[in-house]
């Protein structure tokens, strides 16, 4: 990294005042899908200047080369990716719906598994030429069918939705504490709700002190017995409770730090 | 000889910031590996989640029945509780930062409550 780059990601962080940065990159989304490609759509529509804007999508470096606010082609993508090389270097245009299609499809392969996407500003790479537009924001959304307004479920639905075979029972409360959605044998975690929860929720802000109200994930082994794990996700006014299979307890925690960190 | 075990578990697992070895009987924290940075506070907040998450012989505060492990995830921290299988007050409790590998790390945990929990 050049000392320009590092002050300019030094500077962007300190501007910052609620933005998360990973080793100096930005952190645009904690989403994967449409909701991933949204917000790469949306740092394309913020550039107005020529720069090269590297996004890590899940472990992988896109190099994109961005200028008035338009996607002018990929620079570089790491690793092996099937696909890249059909696109890497190639101008974008509307009158070349191949690469155009292509390059979307792969965007949206590396966002299709990722669990976050960061980026990173540079200066821009000799790419094309100045005759090269490259397409705008909005372009690339109408070509790749893309909702440049998607938006992340809340986090406690999307902890369901991605731990679903996981989940052997679930209760899901929001608005005010009013169960929107159950499943399996809710009796046990009826009766936590019922008599445990609130005490329990009230002990665990005390505790949490300054961190109180932010996501919060609390798995159990045993609470019912042997062979019995439970889960209790709260974020906002958002909870679910739910029962799973124990030796699923650290995949069901990592998950929640990946949706919410 | 239990700092060194608890000094151990930590340098085995990267992000690990504390390892300590609680009483629920008496919701202390009775030693922690020598590298800890946590204060003497937030060593008693850890101990008296140790004690609502698992639960003790006094209260259990979710479920029926006392809890072998639990994990606390919050975005900037994990927190593992782990209560051993023949003293039920003996515990573990440990703070990591993200991403810890919690399936690896269960297990050698496992086994070092209960060395230090038989006195071995």
């Amino acid at each position: 990294m050049s000392e320009l780059t590092a002050l300019t990601d030094r500077l962007a962080a300190l501007a910052a005042e609620d933005e998360v940065f990973v080793a100096g990159a930005r952190v645009i989304t904690h989403d994967s899908g449409e909701v991933a490609m949204a917000a790469l759509l949306r740092e394309i529509d913020s550039t107005v200047l020529e720069r090269t804007l590297v996004f890590t999508i899940g472990d992988v470096d896109v190099a994109a080369i961005v200028a008035g606010r338009r996607l002018r082609g990929l620079f570089d993508v790491s690793g092996n990716v099937p696909g890249a090389d059909k696109v890497v270097g190639q101008v974008l245009s509307q009158e070349d719906a191949p690469t155009l299609k292509a390059t979307g499809a792969l965007l949206m392969f590396l966002c299709s598994a990722a669990n976050r996407v960061s980026v990173r500003s540079k200066p821009m790479d000799s790419f094309g030429t100045s005759a090269d537009a490259g397409i705008t924001a909005a372009g690339l959304a109408e070509f790749w069918d893309i909702d440049p307004d998607a938006q992340p479920a809340p986090p406690v639905i999307r902890f369901m939705t991605a731990n679903a075979a996981s989940l052997m029972a679930y209760m899901y409360m929001a608005d005010n504490n009013v169960a929107k959605e159950t499943a399996g044998n809710t009796a046990p975690l009826e009766a936590v709700w019922k008599d445990q929860a609130a005490a329990y929720r009230k002990r665990q802000k005390e505790l949490s002190g300054k961190k109180a109200g932010g996501p919060h994930l609390t798995c159990l082994e045993g609470p019912f017995g042997p062979g019995t794990a439970l889960a209790i996700a709260m974020a906002g006014d958002e909870v679910c409770l739910c029962t799973f299979a124990p030796d699923q307890m650290g995949a069901l925690a990592a998950s929640w730090q990946a949706i919410t960190g | 000889m239990v700092a060194d075990a608890l000094d151990a578990l930590q340098n085995d697992f990267e992000g690990c910031e504390t390892i300590a070895f609680a009483d629920l009987s008496t919701q202390m924290i009775l030693i922690t590996n020598t590298g800890t940075s946590h204060r003497r506070e937030t060593l008693d907040s850890l101990c008296a989640e140790a004690a609502l998450t698992l639960g003790t012989s006094k209260k259990i505060a979710v479920g029926t029945a006392p809890s072998s492990t639990a994990i606390v995830a919050e975005p900037e921290q994990l927190r593992v509780f782990l209560r051993a299988d023949k003293e039920p007050s003996d515990v573990l409790c440990c703070v990591f930062r993200p991403g810890l590998d919690i399936a690896t790390f269960l297990p050698a945990a496992r086994a070092c409550l209960e060395q230090i929990s038989s006195g071995g």
